[in-house]
């Protein structure tokens, strides 16, 4: 079959973009390595010194301080306790009493909104049904000090491909502290902050990207050096359905190596991404609440919406604080 | 050429001017042109993919970057 040469260069752009060398697909295709040679050459030399490449020494340098500082919390006790701990000790009667009161309060807000008079439609405010939030699946996440993520715009498509695409506005600044974008370094594991929340239609949606406008990093040991690669989509084709319950979307980004080039590639990560995605939720409005591991809410099975009992365990679980687990460390000297 | 950290001054510099000289070539192609550049050299897409964000078939989508890549080899060329 005699392939139009834009097919394949656009192979071979995704056969780059997946790791190989550019020499792979033009011996492929020896009829067209004459041409397609200077395209090739262009994508790598624009792609490369746009993607920063820490030396070998920063990288060990980095987990070196990264497995002392485990180690160090790890001696000294301050390794976060179960808020349980935390609690004055009280009297069993006491306790007993609060633990009575704690369930009246739950159960009358559970039936509150059966003991208020509806409103009209007329005046109803559309409820919340749909929440994003990013995640870190951790890989090289940890060569970073600070990997900052300005996302830009929030994509969402219902239904078929003819169908248009819902553009959303994501937070400016979801974690607050002070710098545009997300901080993925606090993101690992299960932490997940919201970048949008709000009412859209419902129904199937098939498809969801975020945009990226510019990230930047700061490795491990470095005071002066930053990262800057270009924006880009980040884009997954998992379905989910939003009706009058709340869905939280955990979408996962992942920091890795391309091959051995010592470059960093930004990619979605599809098996941790999705509704009814375990996560503890890191938004600021919500931090701090025991209770903040998953949503019992979500759509979907009761068996997907998280373990409240991960919130603050002594291994730390799900810890925000703990974000970057010893087993993703290494061995502790 | 690529900018690693830790590095000596001059390599630093040298690294530094190649990634303004890229910059500016690419801020010399057509919108249409960058924009394919960016979503498949940087954030990797299809070209599937980049046509639902650009609103165009896979198949111009290719078409595009061929000729994106070309003015790019040209301009860096230069």
């Amino acid at each position: 079959m005699n392939m139009r040469f834009d097919d394949i260069l656009d192979e071979c752009v995704n056969r780059i973009n997946s790791g190989e060398k550019p020499e792979d697909c033009l011996a492929q295709y020896p009829d067209h390595a004459a041409e397609l040679e200077p395209f090739l050459r262009t994508m790598v030399d624009v792609q490369t010194p746009l993607k920063f490449v820490p030396s070998s020494q920063a990288k060990s340098t980095a987990k070196q301080r990264f497995n002392s500082a485990i180690d160090r919390l790890e001696k000294s006790g301050e390794m976060r306790r179960p808020v349980f701990h935390m609690l004055p000790r009280w009297s069993a009667a006491f306790a007993a009493v609060a633990a009575v009161l704690l369930v009246v309060l739950i159960g009358y807000f559970a039936i509150k909104p059966a003991l208020a008079p509806g409103i009209p439609d007329g005046g109803a405010v559309a409820q919340t049904n749909f929440r994003l939030l990013i995640s870190d699946e951790v890989n090289d996440i940890l060569d970073f000090k600070h990997l900052y993520v300005n996302i830009t715009s929030i994509g969402i498509q219902q239904g078929n491909e003819s169908e248009s695409w819902q553009i959303l506005d994501p937070l400016p600044d979801p974690d607050e502290d002070g710098i545009p974008g997300i901080d993925l370094r606090q993101l690992t594991g299960e932490n997940a902050l919201e970048i949008w929340s709000g009412n859209i239609t419902s129904g199937t949606y098939s498809k969801l990207f975020i945009y990226v406008g510019n990230v930047t990093g700061y490795l491990v040991g470095s005071e002066t050096i930053a990262v800057k690669l270009s924006s880009g989509e980040l884009h997954i084709s998992t379905p989910f359905t939003v009706n009058d319950s709340l869905v939280n979307f955990v979408f996962d980004i992942t920091v890795h190596e391309a091959g051995n080039s010592g470059q960093y590639i930004l990619r979605p990560q599809i098996s941790e991404s999705g509704p009814n995605k375990n996560f503890i939720d890191v938004s600021p409005e919500v931090k701090g609440k025991p209770d903040n591991a998953g949503n019992p809410d979500d759509a979907g099975t009761p068996d997907d919406a998280g373990n409240p009992d991960d919130a603050g365990t002594p291994d730390g679980a799900g810890n925000p604080e703990d974000a970057g687990k010893p087993e993703n460390a290494g061995e502790p000297s | 050429m690529s900018v690693k950290a830790e590095t000596d001054p001059e390599e630093q510099a040298i690294a530094g001017l190649e990634v303004a000289r890229i910059i500016k070539a690419l801020g010399r192609l057509t919108e249409s042109q960058r924009k394919v550049i960016e979503l498949r050299f940087f954030g990797e897409l299809t070209s599937g993919e980049a046509g639902h964000v650009l609103n165009k078939r896979a198949g111009a989508v290719r078409e595009l970057q061929s000729a994106a890549i070309k003015a790019l080899r040209n301009l860096l060329d230069e």
